[in-house]
């Protein structure tokens, strides 16, 4: 049962800024993903929840309570560190169960709590071992015990998934999902996978060079990018540009690429320099020249077995189309016809890269 | 599988042996040798130059072993162990604990608390011997700021231990608190903010994390400090002469005492050997007690 509020938080250092002043409420019971590329500024942020790191600026609450300046330790909050940070001397057991010692719970209560935990991660057999002597996976369920145990009022989870190999990760992904689920706790999640923010996150908040780009849920930023940058950080594939100009004609907007046009229907003004953004799986294939598609010359093909991405020439610039399997897959250097689908077009405008409008073929 | 039989080839011995041949012969010219030749020297009379006479057998240690001077060597020898490991080791703890915090300059405390390993033994000796001087040294100064009586360091049979102690001590310091350092800084800082979250203060960080992952270091430091504090000659032969009234008589200055004043040669090579023995067993028997306590990762 907790709400977090950051009020104008920011983090600098003396020569950059990690962290630029935003406001965010996290409500009870949320799963926040903080996702951005490295070094944007999601961990910081997430070690000045933990209080790892004081805020150069602003004021964070914990349920209405000014925490800025408390200790770790005076929190409530527990975190589960990238690479775990077990400590090495104690086993699972203790490992689990030296957050509740210090607390000074009676040695029943303790081991009922530790038991709960262990049972629901799957760790009973292992709580003699050592850490030394378990796998990563383990080792990743028992820096999750050691947090549960805890019944914090927010959990933060700072890339726990990083050092499992892929099969491991989709696994423990679903888990991590229906543990919080089950748990109903508040958990802040930092990660630099989109496809980790966009299947766990309630709500995710998309960060680039230490400025907060855009905060939603995950089909809204996949479906309103505000900027450039979050259109193709969101979505794999991700989102493909053309860039060229918007003339308007009448009630209608035509998008002059490179050497073609594209007539396209929605609220928009005219504009010189604009990206139009495209999601690879908006694109289709055509063998006829048809209105509103343009040529292409094949670069590469990538078949996935389920779909294929088609990497190509359009003009000067290289987008990518994402096409269902079986289809007759296109040769390397044929010359081929691109048409986008029904689905959202979108407008950026060049030098802000921010959005201007989301637009439809108009057919 | 089958594997032919190899021919059997002596090159790769000759070859390794090579390789080893520079430290093997510093090691028998220089360990080897003088311990079988002390071994040796110890069974016999021996002569004003060293040569040996009547062979005796174990008469020396018999003899030894009933001298009160001897039993009275051995015991300054545990005090002066007992004076000096476990204080040099938590004093250098603690300042290496500090010198690891994260402040700006600290490199340069860092660098200061390593000085006594730079100072030879004569040096550190005479520095102590002015500071211990009862009338104009620093510590009779100090003592008579706190209305403290006066004590005569080195000449007070019941002080003089203690102050050679003193100075052995901090001449370990260096070397200790380089290695302590050494095991601070390889401990995570990640276990640290771990145990912080889990709400430890920064004593029970200290209990819980710092000591037992620093087990490895002080083991290494403990034993290398008792066979340094067994071995101590310099700072006695230069402050003490193992007086007075034989307080700082401890067996490595007895050894040298018989061995090149005396000129009882039978008599010093007896007493290194005790010495080595007791080092030896010593060090095996704290391997064995602390190799199941001492965390290693």
């Amino acid at each position: 049962m907790a709400t977090i509020k950051l009020q104008q938080i920011s983090k600098s250092f003396t020569d950059h800024i990690a962290v630029a002043p935003f406001d965010l409420t996290i409500e009870d019971g949320e799963f926040l993903v903080l996702v951005g590329p490295s070094g944007c500024g999601k961990t910081t942020t997430l070690r000045i929840l933990a209080g790892l790191e004081t805020p150069s600026a602003g004021q964070l609450f914990l349920d209405e309570k000014d925490i800025t300046n408390c200790e770790p330790k005076d929190r409530d909050i527990a975190m589960v560190f990238q690479n775990y940070a077990l400590y090495p001397h104690m086993n699972v057991y203790d490992n689990m169960s030296y957050a509740l010692k210090l607390r000074k719970l009676s040695k029943s209560q303790i081991a009922a709590a530790v038991e709960k935990a262990a049972t629901m991660l799957g760790l009973k057999d292992l709580l003699k071992r050592y850490p030394r002597e378990l796998s990563g996976g383990q080792q990743q369920r028992v820096a999750l015990g050691r947090a549960i145990v805890r019944q914090p009022k927010v959990f933060l989870m700072d890339e726990p998934l990083s050092n499992l190999d892929a099969k491991l990760r989709v696994q423990t992904r679903a888990e991590l999902i229906a543990l919080h689920n089950k748990l109903k706790t508040t958990i802040v999640y930092v990660t630099h996978d989109q496809v980790e923010a966009m299947t766990m996150g309630t709500r995710i908040v998309i960060m680039k060079d230490g400025f907060v780009q855009q905060i939603g849920k995950p089909i809204d930023l996949y479906n309103r990018p505000v900027n450039r940058f979050v259109a193709e950080f969101i979505g794999a594939p991700p989102m493909q540009f053309l860039s060229g100009s918007i003339v308007k004609n009448e009630e209608n907007l035509i998008f002059q690429g490179d050497g073609f046009a594209l007539n396209l229907q929605g609220r928009g003004e005219a504009a010189s320099e604009i990206y139009l953004g495209i999601r690879p799986e908006n694109l289709h294939l055509c063998t006829e020249k048809t209105p509103n598609s343009f040529s292409a010359q094949v670069l590469i093909v990538e078949n996935i077995g389920s779909e294929a991405i088609i990497h190509c020439d359009v003009g000067h610039e290289k987008i990518a189309i994402k096409i269902p399997v079986p289809q007759t897959l296109p040769k390397i250097s044929e010359i081929l016809f691109v048409i986008p689908g029904k689905g959202d077009l979108h407008i950026f405008a060049k030098g802000s890269e921010k959005s201007m409008a989301i637009v439809q073929l108009s057919l | 599988m089958f594997i032919p039989p190899q021919k059997k080839s002596l090159w790769p011995l000759v070859q390794g042996l090579s390789y080893l041949a520079p430290s093997l012969l510093l090691f028998i010219c220089f360990v080897f040798y003088p311990l079988l030749k002390s071994i040796q020297l110890s069974l016999f009379n021996t002569d004003l130059i060293g040569q040996e006479t009547i062979y005796i057998g174990f008469q020396r240690y018999i003899d030894m072993f009933s001298s009160l001077q001897f039993l009275h060597s051995l015991w300054a020898t545990v005090l002066f162990t007992i004076y000096t490991v476990l204080p040099g080791m938590l004093i250098a703890l603690g300042l290496a604990y500090i010198a690891n915090w994260q402040l700006r300059g600290i490199a340069v405390f860092q660098t200061i608390f390593a000085f006594p390993l730079s100072i030879a033994v004569a040096g550190a000796s005479m520095i102590f011997m002015m500071l211990f001087n009862p009338t104009a040294g620093v510590f009779a100064y100090f003592l008579q700021i706190f209305h403290l009586p006066a004590i005569s360091w080195l000449a007070d049979p019941n002080w003089a231990l203690i102050s050679v102690s003193l100075v052995a001590i901090w001449r370990g310091l260096g070397f200790n608190i380089i290695i302590f350092l050494g095991g601070l800084q390889s401990i995570p800082k990640h276990l640290y903010e771990s145990a912080g979250m889990d709400g430890a203060s920064p004593w029970r960080q200290f209990i819980d994390i710092t000591l037992p992952l620093l087990s490895p270091t002080s083991f290494f430091v403990f034993i290398v400090s008792i066979i340094n504090s067994m071995q101590t000659f310099g700072e006695i032969n230069i402050l003490t002469q193992g007086g007075p009234s034989e307080s700082t008589n401890v067996i490595v200055y007895s050894i040298y005492r018989e061995g090149f004043f005396n000129l009882n040669y039978s008599y010093a090579s007896a007493e290194s050997i005790i010495l080595f023995f007791i080092i030896l067993l010593l060090t095996l028997f704290e391997f064995w007690l602390l190799e199941r306590k001492v965390f290693y990762r």
